[in-house]
Protein backbone atom coordinates (compact mmCIF):
# COMPACT_ATOMS: atom_id res chain seq x y z
CA UNK A 1 0.00 0.00 0.00
CA UNK A 2 0.99 3.79 -0.31
CA UNK A 3 1.79 4.33 2.91
CA UNK A 4 1.78 7.43 4.56
CA UNK A 5 5.65 8.53 4.02
CA UNK A 6 5.51 7.68 0.49
CA UNK A 7 2.71 10.15 0.22
CA UNK A 8 4.51 12.74 1.99
CA UNK A 9 7.82 12.35 0.13
CA UNK A 10 6.03 12.16 -3.17
CA UNK A 11 4.12 15.91 -2.42
CA UNK A 12 8.14 17.34 -1.57
CA UNK A 13 8.11 17.33 -5.28
CA UNK A 14 6.04 20.69 -5.00
CA UNK A 15 8.57 22.15 -2.88
CA UNK A 16 11.03 22.49 -6.31
CA UNK A 17 8.15 24.21 -7.73
CA UNK A 18 8.55 28.24 -7.63
CA UNK A 19 5.79 30.60 -7.46
CA UNK A 20 6.12 34.36 -8.58
CA UNK A 21 6.37 37.00 -5.92
CA UNK A 22 2.71 38.33 -5.93
CA UNK A 23 3.01 40.85 -3.10
CA UNK A 24 2.96 43.77 -5.84
CA UNK A 25 -0.23 42.56 -7.24
CA UNK A 26 -1.39 41.47 -3.55
CA UNK A 27 -1.03 45.21 -2.69
CA UNK A 28 -2.66 46.50 -5.96
CA UNK A 29 -5.87 44.44 -5.30
CA UNK A 30 -5.93 45.34 -1.80
CA UNK A 31 -5.64 49.05 -2.52
CA UNK A 32 -8.74 49.01 -4.84
CA UNK A 33 -11.86 50.14 -3.60
CA UNK A 34 -13.72 47.53 -1.48
CA UNK A 35 -16.07 45.67 -3.44
CA UNK A 36 -19.17 47.18 -3.00
CA UNK A 37 -23.35 46.29 -3.21
CA UNK A 38 -23.25 43.27 -5.31
CA UNK A 39 -26.23 44.44 -6.45
CA UNK A 40 -26.39 47.55 -8.12
CA UNK A 41 -30.08 47.95 -8.86
CA UNK A 42 -30.71 47.52 -4.86
CA UNK A 43 -28.34 49.94 -4.60
CA UNK A 44 -30.26 52.42 -6.03
CA UNK A 45 -33.16 51.71 -4.50
CA UNK A 46 -31.85 51.97 -1.56
CA UNK A 47 -30.47 55.44 -2.49
CA UNK A 48 -33.67 56.48 -2.74
CA UNK A 49 -34.76 55.14 0.30
CA UNK A 50 -31.80 56.48 2.24
CA UNK A 51 -32.79 60.16 0.59
CA UNK A 52 -36.49 59.81 1.98
CA UNK A 53 -34.58 59.15 5.67
CA UNK A 54 -32.85 62.48 5.23
CA UNK A 55 -35.14 64.53 3.75
CA UNK A 56 -37.74 63.10 6.26
CA UNK A 57 -35.49 63.78 9.28
CA UNK A 58 -35.14 67.31 7.88
CA UNK A 59 -38.80 68.12 7.48
CA UNK A 60 -39.33 67.34 10.90
CA UNK A 61 -41.58 64.56 10.42
CA UNK A 62 -41.58 61.59 12.55
CA UNK A 63 -45.06 60.85 11.16
CA UNK A 64 -44.63 57.31 8.85
CA UNK A 65 -44.89 58.29 5.02
CA UNK A 66 -44.98 56.00 1.73
CA UNK A 67 -42.33 55.11 -0.13
CA UNK A 68 -44.14 53.31 -3.59
CA UNK A 69 -47.33 52.36 -2.20
CA UNK A 70 -48.60 52.42 1.28
CA UNK A 71 -48.14 49.53 4.32
CA UNK A 72 -51.18 47.94 4.68
CA UNK A 73 -53.08 47.16 8.77
CA UNK A 74 -52.79 45.98 11.59
CA UNK A 75 -49.73 47.57 12.05
CA UNK A 76 -47.60 49.48 9.81
CA UNK A 77 -44.17 48.73 9.47
CA UNK A 78 -41.64 51.63 10.35
CA UNK A 79 -41.43 53.76 7.62
CA UNK A 80 -38.26 55.22 6.51
CA UNK A 81 -39.07 58.40 8.12
CA UNK A 82 -40.03 56.82 11.40
CA UNK A 83 -36.27 55.61 11.93
CA UNK A 84 -34.80 57.78 15.03
CA UNK A 85 -31.35 56.49 14.46
CA UNK A 86 -28.62 58.54 12.42
CA UNK A 87 -28.08 56.73 8.91
CA UNK A 88 -24.29 55.60 9.15
CA UNK A 89 -22.60 57.28 6.38
CA UNK A 90 -20.69 54.20 5.32
CA UNK A 91 -23.48 51.51 5.87
CA UNK A 92 -26.36 53.82 3.73
CA UNK A 93 -24.15 53.08 1.08
CA UNK A 94 -24.57 49.51 1.47
CA UNK A 95 -27.73 49.98 2.21
CA UNK A 96 -28.22 49.35 5.71
CA UNK A 97 -29.85 51.96 7.77
CA UNK A 98 -28.13 51.42 11.50
CA UNK A 99 -30.47 52.10 14.48
CA UNK A 100 -28.86 52.89 17.63
CA UNK A 101 -29.76 53.90 21.09
CA UNK A 102 -32.65 51.96 20.81
CA UNK A 103 -34.13 49.86 23.88
CA UNK A 104 -33.35 46.08 23.64
CA UNK A 105 -35.25 43.39 23.25
CA UNK A 106 -34.31 40.17 24.69
CA UNK A 107 -36.84 37.61 23.36
CA UNK A 108 -35.99 33.64 22.25
CA UNK A 109 -37.68 34.44 19.25
CA UNK A 110 -37.79 37.42 17.28
CA UNK A 111 -41.95 37.45 17.22
CA UNK A 112 -43.07 40.64 14.65
CA UNK A 113 -46.65 41.63 13.70
CA UNK A 114 -48.09 41.16 10.44
CA UNK A 115 -46.67 44.77 9.38
CA UNK A 116 -45.99 44.88 5.37
CA UNK A 117 -47.59 45.18 2.66
CA UNK A 118 -46.45 41.82 1.04
CA UNK A 119 -47.22 38.67 3.01
CA UNK A 120 -43.70 37.48 1.47
CA UNK A 121 -41.75 40.21 2.34
CA UNK A 122 -43.78 40.23 6.09
CA UNK A 123 -41.21 39.01 9.16
CA UNK A 124 -42.97 37.08 11.80
CA UNK A 125 -40.46 35.41 13.24
CA UNK A 126 -36.74 35.63 13.56
CA UNK A 127 -34.85 32.66 15.22
CA UNK A 128 -30.77 32.17 15.94
CA UNK A 129 -29.17 28.54 16.00
CA UNK A 130 -26.17 28.62 17.99
CA UNK A 131 -23.56 26.11 16.85
CA UNK A 132 -23.37 23.09 18.93
CA UNK A 133 -23.87 19.18 18.70
CA UNK A 134 -22.87 18.99 15.16
CA UNK A 135 -24.89 21.78 13.77
CA UNK A 136 -23.74 24.85 12.65
CA UNK A 137 -24.73 28.62 13.53
CA UNK A 138 -27.54 30.14 11.61
CA UNK A 139 -30.53 32.52 11.43
CA UNK A 140 -33.91 32.02 10.29
CA UNK A 141 -36.43 34.73 8.97
CA UNK A 142 -40.04 33.32 8.85
CA UNK A 143 -42.20 34.95 6.44
CA UNK A 144 -45.78 35.70 6.35
CA UNK A 145 -46.16 33.58 3.09
CA UNK A 146 -43.68 31.75 0.72
CA UNK A 147 -42.61 33.86 -1.56
CA UNK A 148 -42.25 33.36 -5.87
CA UNK A 149 -40.25 31.69 -7.07
CA UNK A 150 -36.99 34.34 -8.63
CA UNK A 151 -37.06 32.99 -12.28
CA UNK A 152 -41.11 34.08 -12.06
CA UNK A 153 -40.29 37.70 -11.31
CA UNK A 154 -40.93 40.40 -13.28
CA UNK A 155 -37.36 41.53 -14.37
CA UNK A 156 -37.72 44.97 -12.45
CA UNK A 157 -38.06 43.67 -9.69
CA UNK A 158 -36.02 42.24 -6.41
CA UNK A 159 -36.35 40.70 -2.78
CA UNK A 160 -33.77 40.49 -0.48
CA UNK A 161 -33.78 39.18 3.23
CA UNK A 162 -31.25 39.42 5.18
CA UNK A 163 -30.00 40.62 8.82
CA UNK A 164 -27.81 42.84 10.47
CA UNK A 165 -25.15 42.08 13.61
CA UNK A 166 -23.89 44.00 16.10
CA UNK A 167 -20.91 41.89 17.50
CA UNK A 168 -20.52 43.62 20.53
CA UNK A 169 -23.85 45.03 21.44
CA UNK A 170 -22.34 48.89 20.98
CA UNK A 171 -25.44 49.54 18.67
CA UNK A 172 -23.06 49.89 15.45
CA UNK A 173 -23.46 47.27 13.14
CA UNK A 174 -20.64 44.78 12.27
CA UNK A 175 -21.96 42.75 9.32
CA UNK A 176 -24.90 42.44 6.79
CA UNK A 177 -26.01 39.19 5.31
CA UNK A 178 -28.48 39.65 2.94
CA UNK A 179 -29.88 37.52 -0.29
CA UNK A 180 -31.60 38.90 -3.34
CA UNK A 181 -32.92 37.37 -6.77
CA UNK A 182 -31.15 39.76 -8.97
CA UNK A 183 -28.73 36.77 -9.27
CA UNK A 184 -26.02 38.21 -12.32
CA UNK A 185 -23.59 35.09 -12.40
CA UNK A 186 -26.35 32.20 -13.64
CA UNK A 187 -27.60 31.34 -10.35
CA UNK A 188 -31.23 32.37 -8.90
CA UNK A 189 -29.86 34.27 -6.16
CA UNK A 190 -26.98 36.41 -4.88
CA UNK A 191 -25.96 36.11 -1.52
CA UNK A 192 -23.44 37.98 0.34
CA UNK A 193 -22.11 39.05 3.93
CA UNK A 194 -20.45 42.47 3.98
CA UNK A 195 -18.19 43.56 6.92
CA UNK A 196 -19.76 46.86 7.61
CA UNK A 197 -16.83 48.51 9.21
CA UNK A 198 -14.10 47.60 6.28
CA UNK A 199 -16.93 47.91 3.51
CA UNK A 200 -15.73 44.53 2.12
CA UNK A 201 -18.31 42.30 0.40
CA UNK A 202 -17.81 38.67 0.20
CA UNK A 203 -20.82 37.62 -2.35
CA UNK A 204 -21.71 34.91 -4.59
CA UNK A 205 -24.40 34.88 -7.13
CA UNK A 206 -24.23 31.49 -8.77
CA UNK A 207 -23.94 27.77 -7.81
CA UNK A 208 -21.79 26.36 -5.74
CA UNK A 209 -23.49 28.27 -2.57
CA UNK A 210 -22.64 27.68 0.58
CA UNK A 211 -20.12 30.30 0.64
CA UNK A 212 -19.98 33.18 2.36
CA UNK A 213 -23.28 31.56 4.09
CA UNK A 214 -25.04 28.90 3.12
CA UNK A 215 -28.76 29.03 2.80
CA UNK A 216 -32.02 28.09 1.62
CA UNK A 217 -34.81 30.11 0.43
CA UNK A 218 -38.22 29.68 0.77
CA UNK A 219 -38.90 30.33 -2.95
CA UNK A 220 -36.13 27.08 -4.26
CA UNK A 221 -38.03 23.67 -4.39
CA UNK A 222 -34.85 22.18 -2.97
CA UNK A 223 -33.95 18.53 -2.54
CA UNK A 224 -36.85 18.25 0.08
CA UNK A 225 -40.41 18.80 0.08
CA UNK A 226 -41.27 21.46 3.04
CA UNK A 227 -44.51 22.37 4.18
CA UNK A 228 -45.70 24.69 6.70
CA UNK A 229 -43.54 27.01 8.14
CA UNK A 230 -40.45 25.64 6.90
CA UNK A 231 -41.56 26.03 3.45
CA UNK A 232 -42.06 29.95 3.98
CA UNK A 233 -38.86 30.02 6.02
CA UNK A 234 -35.57 31.84 4.52
CA UNK A 235 -32.76 29.97 6.36
CA UNK A 236 -29.04 30.89 6.62
CA UNK A 237 -26.12 28.60 7.67
CA UNK A 238 -22.87 29.65 8.35
CA UNK A 239 -20.15 26.76 7.60
CA UNK A 240 -17.52 26.07 9.56
CA UNK A 241 -15.08 29.03 9.56
CA UNK A 242 -17.53 31.35 7.76
CA UNK A 243 -19.11 32.89 10.92
CA UNK A 244 -18.85 36.41 11.10
CA UNK A 245 -15.75 37.24 13.47
CA UNK A 246 -17.62 37.82 16.95
CA UNK A 247 -20.57 36.27 15.71
CA UNK A 248 -22.18 34.28 18.68
CA UNK A 249 -24.91 34.17 21.50
CA UNK A 250 -23.83 37.84 22.90
CA UNK A 251 -24.30 39.54 19.51
CA UNK A 252 -27.58 41.59 18.53
CA UNK A 253 -29.45 41.32 15.47
CA UNK A 254 -31.96 42.86 13.19
CA UNK A 255 -33.52 41.19 10.37
CA UNK A 256 -34.69 43.05 7.10
CA UNK A 257 -36.69 42.50 3.86
CA UNK A 258 -36.89 45.01 1.24
CA UNK A 259 -39.02 44.31 -2.19
CA UNK A 260 -37.81 47.09 -5.04
CA UNK A 261 -40.00 47.36 -8.37
CA UNK A 262 -38.44 49.96 -10.68
CA UNK A 263 -35.69 50.57 -8.32
CA UNK A 264 -38.38 51.26 -5.97
CA UNK A 265 -38.81 49.99 -2.53
CA UNK A 266 -42.19 49.46 -2.48
CA UNK A 267 -42.23 46.84 1.02
CA UNK A 268 -40.53 46.19 3.63
CA UNK A 269 -39.89 44.87 7.39
CA UNK A 270 -37.95 44.99 9.89
CA UNK A 271 -37.93 42.67 12.91
CA UNK A 272 -37.49 43.85 15.31
CA UNK A 273 -39.42 46.33 13.94
CA UNK A 274 -37.10 49.51 16.23
CA UNK A 275 -34.75 48.04 17.95
CA UNK A 276 -32.22 45.40 18.52
CA UNK A 277 -32.65 41.96 19.54
CA UNK A 278 -30.52 40.49 22.04
CA UNK A 279 -29.79 36.74 21.14
CA UNK A 280 -31.14 33.55 23.33
CA UNK A 281 -28.44 32.66 25.41
CA UNK A 282 -27.27 29.44 25.31
CA UNK B 1 -17.72 46.71 17.80
CA UNK B 2 -15.03 46.48 15.21
CA UNK B 3 -13.23 49.87 14.31
CA UNK B 4 -11.34 49.02 11.72
CA UNK B 5 -11.70 51.33 8.81
CA UNK B 6 -8.42 50.34 6.58
CA UNK B 7 -6.32 48.29 6.79
CA UNK B 8 -3.14 50.50 8.83
CA UNK B 9 0.37 50.14 7.15
CA UNK B 10 0.86 48.26 10.38
CA UNK B 11 -1.42 45.25 9.19
CA UNK B 12 -0.17 45.18 5.59
CA UNK B 13 3.53 45.16 6.89
CA UNK B 14 2.40 42.31 9.20
CA UNK B 15 0.63 40.51 6.12
CA UNK B 16 3.37 40.64 4.07
CA UNK B 17 6.17 39.06 6.52
CA UNK B 18 3.30 36.57 6.81
CA UNK B 19 3.03 36.24 3.11
CA UNK B 20 6.94 36.34 2.96
CA UNK B 21 6.88 32.86 5.74
CA UNK B 22 3.85 31.30 4.15
CA UNK B 23 2.84 32.43 0.98
CA UNK B 24 5.16 29.80 -0.91
CA UNK B 25 3.75 27.24 0.78
CA UNK B 26 0.25 28.25 0.56
CA UNK B 27 0.65 28.50 -3.65
CA UNK B 28 2.12 25.19 -3.67
CA UNK B 29 -0.95 23.65 -1.72
CA UNK B 30 -3.34 25.27 -4.24
CA UNK B 31 -0.77 24.17 -6.99
CA UNK B 32 -1.42 20.46 -6.07
CA UNK B 33 -5.13 21.47 -5.65
CA UNK B 34 -6.13 23.02 -8.31
CA UNK B 35 -3.61 21.48 -11.00
CA UNK B 36 -3.05 25.19 -12.74
CA UNK B 37 -0.22 27.59 -11.48
CA UNK B 38 -2.09 30.82 -12.16
CA UNK B 39 -5.37 29.82 -10.16
CA UNK B 40 -3.17 29.10 -7.68
CA UNK B 41 -1.52 32.41 -8.31
CA UNK B 42 -4.94 34.08 -8.41
CA UNK B 43 -6.11 32.37 -4.97
CA UNK B 44 -3.22 33.33 -2.82
CA UNK B 45 -3.46 37.51 -4.43
CA UNK B 46 -6.99 37.63 -4.25
CA UNK B 47 -6.91 35.83 -0.59
CA UNK B 48 -4.13 37.69 1.06
CA UNK B 49 -5.48 41.28 -0.67
CA UNK B 50 -8.79 40.37 1.41
CA UNK B 51 -6.93 40.05 3.94
CA UNK B 52 -5.12 43.16 4.12
CA UNK B 53 -8.61 45.08 3.46
CA UNK B 54 -9.81 43.34 6.49
CA UNK B 55 -6.74 44.72 8.30
CA UNK B 56 -7.23 43.93 12.09
CA UNK B 57 -10.89 41.94 11.59
CA UNK B 58 -8.90 38.82 11.56
CA UNK B 59 -8.11 36.71 14.52
CA UNK B 60 -5.86 34.10 12.86
CA UNK B 61 -4.94 35.71 9.87
CA UNK B 62 -2.81 32.98 8.38
CA UNK B 63 -5.64 30.04 9.50
CA UNK B 64 -8.63 32.58 6.76
CA UNK B 65 -6.13 33.34 4.32
CA UNK B 66 -5.83 29.45 3.85
CA UNK B 67 -9.19 29.03 3.89
CA UNK B 68 -10.42 31.45 1.43
CA UNK B 69 -7.46 30.73 -0.62
CA UNK B 70 -9.20 27.05 -0.89
CA UNK B 71 -12.01 28.69 -1.23
CA UNK B 72 -11.20 31.15 -3.99
CA UNK B 73 -9.01 27.81 -6.01
CA UNK B 74 -12.37 25.45 -5.55
CA UNK B 75 -14.86 28.63 -7.19
CA UNK B 76 -12.06 29.29 -9.85
CA UNK B 77 -12.42 25.56 -10.78
CA UNK B 78 -15.99 25.41 -11.09
CA UNK B 79 -16.23 28.36 -13.35
CA UNK B 80 -13.02 26.61 -15.37
CA UNK B 81 -15.70 23.26 -15.68
CA UNK B 82 -18.65 25.39 -17.03
CA UNK B 83 -16.71 27.04 -19.57
CA UNK B 84 -13.90 24.39 -20.74
CA UNK B 85 -12.82 20.40 -20.46
CA UNK B 86 -9.45 21.58 -21.68
CA UNK B 87 -6.99 20.57 -19.26
CA UNK B 88 -4.90 23.68 -17.65
CA UNK B 89 -1.67 23.87 -19.04
CA UNK B 90 0.64 23.50 -16.08
CA UNK B 91 4.23 23.25 -18.35
CA UNK B 92 6.09 25.77 -16.79
CA UNK B 93 6.10 23.17 -13.42
CA UNK B 94 6.43 19.76 -14.81
CA UNK B 95 9.80 19.69 -14.81
CA UNK B 96 9.74 20.54 -11.13
CA UNK B 97 7.37 18.46 -9.65
CA UNK B 98 5.92 15.48 -9.62
CA UNK B 99 3.32 15.74 -12.03
CA UNK B 100 2.22 11.64 -11.98
CA UNK B 101 0.73 12.86 -8.38
CA UNK B 102 -0.59 15.67 -9.78
CA UNK B 103 -2.66 14.27 -12.64
CA UNK B 104 -3.82 11.55 -9.55
CA UNK B 105 -5.04 14.40 -7.28
CA UNK B 106 -7.19 15.73 -10.16
CA UNK B 107 -8.86 12.65 -10.69
CA UNK B 108 -10.26 13.40 -6.92
CA UNK B 109 -13.22 14.30 -5.85
CA UNK B 110 -12.76 18.43 -4.94
CA UNK B 111 -12.93 17.57 -0.78
CA UNK B 112 -10.67 14.66 -0.98
CA UNK B 113 -8.15 16.13 -2.95
CA UNK B 114 -8.45 19.25 -0.44
CA UNK B 115 -8.05 17.05 2.55
CA UNK B 116 -5.10 15.35 1.24
CA UNK B 117 -3.59 18.18 -0.27
CA UNK B 118 -3.84 19.84 3.22
CA UNK B 119 -2.74 16.94 5.21
CA UNK B 120 0.15 15.53 3.79
CA UNK B 121 1.50 18.83 2.23
CA UNK B 122 0.69 21.56 4.36
CA UNK B 123 0.55 19.34 7.93
CA UNK B 124 -2.67 20.66 8.74
CA UNK B 125 -5.05 19.12 11.33
CA UNK B 126 -7.94 17.27 10.43
CA UNK B 127 -9.94 20.07 12.70
CA UNK B 128 -8.43 22.84 10.32
CA UNK B 129 -8.80 21.29 7.16
CA UNK B 130 -12.64 20.48 8.43
CA UNK B 131 -12.65 24.63 9.20
CA UNK B 132 -11.21 25.60 5.76
CA UNK B 133 -13.31 23.17 3.58
CA UNK B 134 -15.99 23.75 5.40
CA UNK B 135 -17.24 20.10 6.56
CA UNK B 136 -16.94 18.04 10.04
CA UNK B 137 -14.16 16.05 10.96
CA UNK B 138 -15.63 12.68 10.86
CA UNK B 139 -15.89 13.55 6.75
CA UNK B 140 -12.56 15.21 6.45
CA UNK B 141 -11.17 11.45 7.35
CA UNK B 142 -13.55 9.85 5.18
CA UNK B 143 -12.23 11.76 2.32
CA UNK B 144 -8.39 11.07 3.43
CA UNK B 145 -9.83 7.46 3.77
CA UNK B 146 -10.98 7.63 0.16
CA UNK B 147 -8.51 9.85 -1.18
CA UNK B 148 -6.01 7.46 -0.61
CA UNK B 149 -7.50 4.34 -1.53
CA UNK B 150 -7.89 6.22 -5.17
CA UNK B 151 -4.35 7.17 -4.83
CA UNK B 152 -3.36 3.51 -4.01
CA UNK B 153 -5.22 2.29 -7.61
CA UNK B 154 -4.01 5.51 -9.49
CA UNK B 155 0.06 5.77 -8.25
CA UNK B 156 -0.11 1.94 -7.79
CA UNK B 157 1.66 0.14 -4.72
CA UNK B 158 4.90 1.43 -3.91
CA UNK B 159 5.49 -0.36 -0.80
CA UNK B 160 3.95 -3.60 0.71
Amino acid sequence: VIVMTDLRSRFQSLDRARPPDLWPEIAERAAEAPVDSPNRSLAIAIGVFVLVVAVAIGAGLVARSNVGSPDPTPAASPSPASWTGPVRADAAALRVVAMVDMPELEVDGLADSRDSREPWADIVDVRYRPAGGGLQSGVDIVLAARPPRAKTLPADEVISYGFVIDTSADGTPDYEVGIATDAHDGGDFNVWVTDLATGVTDENAAPPYGYPVEFWHPSDPGPLPRDGESARTMQFTFLPGSDPVGFDSSSRIYAWTFVTRRGEVVAWDYAPDAAWARLPGE
Amino acid sequence: MTTVVAATADTSRRLEALYREDGTRLWRALLAFAGDPEIASDAVAEAYAQAVRRGDALRDAKAWIWRAGFRIAAGELQKRSWTTDRLPDVGYVTDQVDTELLDALAKLPEKQRAAIVLFYYADASVRDIARWIGTSQLSVRVHLSRGRSRLKALLGDRDD
